[in-house]
């Protein structure tokens, strides 16, 4: 039996897509995008989370650890990474669920099961299940059979993915998609590859794929202070969309919800100190992609 | 944020403003002139005794026009001054004269001369009162119970009932000459041979006495407007009170001929039957249909345009907001904030089941959300064919924070009454009534909900301690099996069932003692004389005169008793990861030293819990739940057999805030709730656990069997402001609304719309707050009122941001 790696199924989701949603978020992703917000995403494998706020200081999870590869300091628990085998021990013996393991193994039944909870919200409100991550088309045969099911039951499906797959693969995925969110992070495969780790062509190729399936989709930008946004990046963005025939893109502006995360990583994170920036600064970047002949949307509008 | 609904205009603004400003007091008039009746009145009966009483009150209590004001009607002797009613209880009274002003929360001021007014008519009550008949009648072991708090019904044996919508459409109709008429008839068709017709004569004289009472006193204020208008220079005022005068002398002795004597007749009866009962929960009903004919006349005639209308629906509820009531110490823990829940009711369908939402639905909207007060409580009952158009006004208001309106679905509660055996066009004509429970306007007796209120998760801890009540120490009953000495999950399920049995008689005979005192003592003859069929039958609400008549005990509690017993089931018997006695031991110990730290994060985070949409724990709450309703349906109330359909009693969730005191009341309980902790409120989950969303709490919610839940179905989500900014927001969320009303069919819902650092701001800086409004419960209270442990639990509450 296929089964996925998950790391949070979010009800009510009234920001992913048309209607309330379940947000299925897939463990697992092959981009490392500098901003990312979920960095517990990146590794398909189960892994634990610290979260500071709850911690209680007992103790326990350091207790628990066979290679003593965490400690206290200043009040926190801090983990080693050279040390930690990743046995999930501590986030297990955690008693307030402050250490968390991330990433649980669902089969297909089960997963339909859960998402079909808030069937009649979907009905009612044109909703659905909108496919998120980490990144989905990771994990694409499961996905595929996913997304067979979601049709079987008249539940409508989104995905919201970098894009970062072979197209042959990403074409199977659109078969049985109702609407796609992707992602073009910067129009330059180089300054793409330093910000992500990884090449921009196959986003592209894509993108173009499926803007030419005809599927209902939206390309979103997340902007990134220091990283997409000048006005030459701007401009280099819409030259590439056009060409792989997009017309309209929406902006997500840089978010700091997932500096804490990184802290419970234990991971250090390069925007540490970059400020959160709020739809009217990105008015000028908007400008410029207009200019360049794209139509665009600043902020979350999902309907 | 700029209120969707505009502002209202100078005068009201200012009325508004005045109003606010206003430090409640103590008033003594009622007591006086009740005192001074009942003395003059000694040998009558005591529903011609409080007739008088009231007759008395009404013609000598101080009156006033307020400056500005198209309306007249004062409760007592300053607006939102609290009338003391000492017919009902007065022990209290004495002991707490002084304490008023030191209150934490509902704080009232008094005067020294007032007190001793009170001190010294003491003598004359003692002993008499409802409140000393009520408790006299208490068998021991219920006396006991409600002693240790275990079931509550003090609010029902120091106050009047309230609790209902009286026949205002009638009202209108007929006047009260024509309720004379009625009256008159009735009378004379009496053989006062017959013992039966001869105590009836007593019945419809009080009502006789009253009306002209009523009618007296509205002719005063028609000669204080007619004096007003000689001294005043303002021409524009001059011509107001005159008009007002003349309204006064025809209403509510005739039937209202224009939407100004509809609004002015209504608020005299409303306001009246509060200095009559001192209940409260007293309910305009379904305003904008009763009300809608004479708005419209009048609109279509010219007499009256749009802005004028709305000047007076906001006089109106200004006045309504005036109505005040002083309670105990610990009764006022029980409904904080000082609430009178005087509820109104709008949209709904017809009978036909076509919408009823009409041009005065909306401007009632209009008018409660430009005034954004705490009283009245506006309900708005959902039904699937309600316009988007209203259903986004509702939510423009649930934006504005103050907690209003709340939605009732006719989706299921019309069902309700059906099951019950309620006339189908009765049942289509159901109102919102108090915070959220539902009666049938005019025909359905007092107390549809609010009578016992009966602490779940403490009775079933006594059982489960061998039957001693572990906040006090009193041994209630001899329960064979202890907890620690339990070896099965079915030992600890017969265990409910067995405090069920135990509890639910006594709960029961709790009400009918306070329901029987309530009939002999204090009978409300002009209420009678506004609910079907009183005055047919000769009989006040109290001995059967309504035509429907159920009421409801309410159960605090839920979520921590099917909580509880699923840590229980799951922890100590199926995973079996703690012992029953070192579950005990935690429990009795508050959860002490680090091995009850343990146990408690374990209880916690072990086991899931009722608001996530997990079907176990769901199941479990609510087949605990069931136990206690099948159990209650079995028993009559004291009208049973003497008139009205029913007689019986229903279950119900809508505890105000009682969760908070019962709380204070109750031991560690095996959901990892800390001793002394507020208790979930209505049937909304444990606070803080419900992680799932709001679509998780719906689906929880919907699996209790609330057909059966008469009593009311309470549930309280929150949402903070910035959730509610967008348009597509507020457009999901009346999405995921009629999900829950037509798919679902949930009973109730309100929303808090307030951020967590407004309300932790507003504990520490309370001047800068002052208008802050907050739900709790089924209604709303000024966050400045309530007191800090009340404050701490809405904080507490678990905010979705959608």
């Amino acid at each position: 039996m296929t089964t996925a790696a998950i790391f949070n199924i979010q009800r009510f989701s009234i920001h992913d897509g048309p209607g309330i949603r379940t947000t299925v978020f897939f463990k697992g992703c092959p981009l490392r995008c500098l901003w990312c917000a979920n960095p517990e995403s990146r590794k398909t494998v189960p892994e634990p989370l610290y979260m500071k706020k709850k911690c209680a200081g007992c103790g326990t999870c350091i207790s628990a650890c066979p290679e003593h590869a965490l400690q206290f300091s200043e009040g926190t628990v801090i983990r080693d990474p050279r040390i930690c085998k990743n046995c999930l021990r501590c986030a297990e013996a955690c008693p307030v669920e402050a250490m968390t393991v991330q990433g649980k193994t669902w089969d297909l039944e089960a997963l339909l099961a859960e998402v079909k909870k808030d069937k009649d919200f979907y009905d009612s409100s044109g909703g659905g299940v909108t496919l998120s991550g980490g990144e989905p088309l990771l994990q694409h045969r499961f996905v595929n059979e996913f997304l067979q099911a979601l049709r079987e039951e008249g539940i409508h499906s989104t995905m919201e993915t970098s894009g970062f797959q072979k197209p042959e693969i990403f074409a199977e995925v659109l078969k049985n998609l109702d609407f796609l969110y992707i992602d073009c992070k910067h129009p330059d495969s180089e300054i793409h590859r330093q910000l992500t780790g990884q090449p921009n062509e196959p986003v592209l190729q894509n993108i173009a794929q499926a803007v030419r399936a005809g599927i209902p989709m939206e390309v979103r930008i997340p902007v990134i202070p220091g990283c997409n946004d000048s006005e030459e990046t701007a401009r280099r963005f819409s030259e590439v969309l056009l060409s792989a025939g997009v017309r309209e893109v929406q902006l997500l502006p840089f978010h700091q919800l997932g500096k804490a995360k990184w802290e419970g990583m234990f991971m250090p994170y390069a925007l540490e100190e970059a400020k959160a920036l709020r739809n009217e600064d990105l008015t000028d970047f908007a400008a410029c992609l207009e200019k360049g002949g794209l139509s665009v949307l600043v902020g979350s509008a999902a309907g | 944020m700029k209120n969707y609904f505009g502002s209202p205009s100078d005068r009201i603004a200012a009325m508004r403003q005045t109003l606010l400003d206003i430090e409640p007091q103590v008033c003594v008039e009622r007591a006086v002139y009740t005192t001074e009746a009942y003395k003059e009145h000694r040998s009558d009966q005591n529903i011609l005794k409080r007739a008088y009483a009231i007759s008395n009150t009404l013609h000598k209590m101080s009156i006033f026009i307020e400056e500005g004001s198209l309306l007249a009607g004062n409760q007592a002797s300053e607006n939102r001054a609290a009338p003391i009613c000492p017919e009902y209880a007065m022990d209290w009274v004495i002991e707490e004269l002084d304490l008023w002003e030191k209150r934490d929360g509902d704080r009232f001021t008094i005067s020294e001369e007032n007190k001793q007014i009170l001190r010294d008519m003491y003598p004359f009550w003692k002993g008499i009162t409802l409140q000393d008949k009520a408790l006299a009648l208490m068998p021991p072991l219920s006396r006991k119970c409600y002693d240790i708090g275990i079931a509550r019904v003090e609010g029902n044996i120091t106050a009047g009932d309230g609790h209902l919508a009286p026949d205002y459409a009638k009202l209108l109709r007929v006047g009260l000459s024509g309720i004379r008429r009625q009256t008159e008839e009735a009378k004379s068709r009496l053989d006062v041979s017959r013992y039966e017709d001869l105590k009836k004569t007593w019945f419809y004289d009080s009502i006789l006495i009253l009306i002209d009472a009523c009618i007296d006193f509205a002719h005063r204020y028609a000669s204080l407007a007619e004096e007003m208008a000689e001294k005043t220079e303002d021409p524009k005022r001059k011509e107001e009170l005159r008009k007002l005068a003349k309204v006064c002398r025809r209403v509510p002795e005739f039937p209202a001929e224009s939407f100004y004597e509809a609004v002015q007749s209504v608020w005299f009866l409303h306001l009246i039957l509060q200095i009559e009962s001192n209940g409260h929960s007293l309910s305009f009903g379904r305003f904008d249909q009763y009300m809608f004919p004479y708005f419209e006349k009048d609109l279509r005639e010219g007499v009256l345009d749009e802005a004028e209308a709305l000047e007076l629906l906001e006089n109106l509820w200004l006045k309504t907001f005036t109505i005040n009531k002083i309670r105990s110490n610990s009764h006022t823990r029980f409904s904080a904030g000082s609430p009178m829940y005087q509820n109104v009711c709008i949209g709904g369908q017809h009978a036909d089941g076509s919408d009823a939402v009409n041009d005065l639905s909306f401007l009632v909207l209009k008018s409660v959300g430009q005034l954004r007060l705490t009283q009245p409580n506006l309900s708005v009952r959902y039904h699937k064919g309600i316009s988007d158009r209203f259903m986004y006004e509702c939510i423009q208001m649930i934006r504005l924070g103050f907690g209003m309106p709340s939605f009732n679905n006719d989706e299921i509660i019309i069902d309700q009454f059906l099951n019950k055996g309620v006339a189908r066009e009765d049942a289509y004509n159901y109102s919102s009534i108090g915070c959220i429970e539902v009666s049938i306007p005019g025909k359905f007796g007092v107390r549809c909900s609010g009578m016992n209120f009966l602490n779940f998760p403490r009775i079933f801890m006594l059982v489960l301690n061998g039957g001693t009540d572990l906040t006090t120490g009193e041994k209630i009953l001899d329960y064979p099996l202890t907890f620690p000495e339990m070896t099965s999950w079915d030992q600890v399920w017969q265990a409910w069932k067995d405090t069920v049995d135990f509890f639910t008689p006594v709960s029961v005979s709790l009400d009918n003692c306070a329901d029987y005192a309530l009939e002999m003592e204090v009978p409300d003859s002009l209420l009678s004389a506004l609910v079907d069929d009183c005055i047919e039958r000769g009989k006040h609400i109290k001995e059967g005169g309504a035509v429907y008549d159920w009421i409801g005990p309410l159960q605090v509690g839920i979520a921590d008793l099917g909580d509880s017993l699923e840590a229980i089931r799951k922890l100590c018997f199926e995973e079996k990861k703690i012992t029953p006695a070192e579950l005990w031991e935690a429990l009795i110990t508050d959860f002490e030293g680090e091995k009850g730290w343990r146990i408690r994060q374990l209880l916690i985070h072990g086991a899931p819990k009722y608001g996530n949409d997990n079907d176990e724990v769901d199941a479990l709450t609510r087949d605990a739940y069931q136990v206690f309703i099948d159990k209650i349906a079995g028993y009559h109330n004291t009208r049973y057999g003497r008139g009205p359909i029913g007689g019986g009693y229903f279950p119900g969730t809508s505890s105000i805030s009682a969760n908070v005191p019962q709380g204070a009341q109750c031991c560690a309980t095996p959901n990892g709730r800390r001793k002394g902790e507020p208790l979930a409120e209505g049937c909304s989950p444990t606070h803080g656990v419900d992680v799932n969303g709001p679509t998780a709490v719906f689906k929880s919610v919907s699996k209790l069997p609330t057909l059966y839940l008469n009593g009311g179905v309470l549930l309280n989500q929150k949402l903070t402001p910035a959730s509610l900014e967008e348009e597509n927001d507020i457009r999901k969320l009346i999405l995921m609304l009629r999900t829950f009303f037509n798919v679902l069919k949930g009973y109730h819902v309100q929303y808090n719309v307030v951020d967590r650092e407004v309300l932790l701001d507003a504990q520490v800086h309370p001047e800068k707050h002052q208008d802050l409004i907050v739900r709790v419960a089924g209604y709303s209270a000024f966050f400045n009122v309530l007191s800090t442990e009340t404050q701490n639990d809405i904080i507490e509450r678990t905010e979705h941001v959608i």
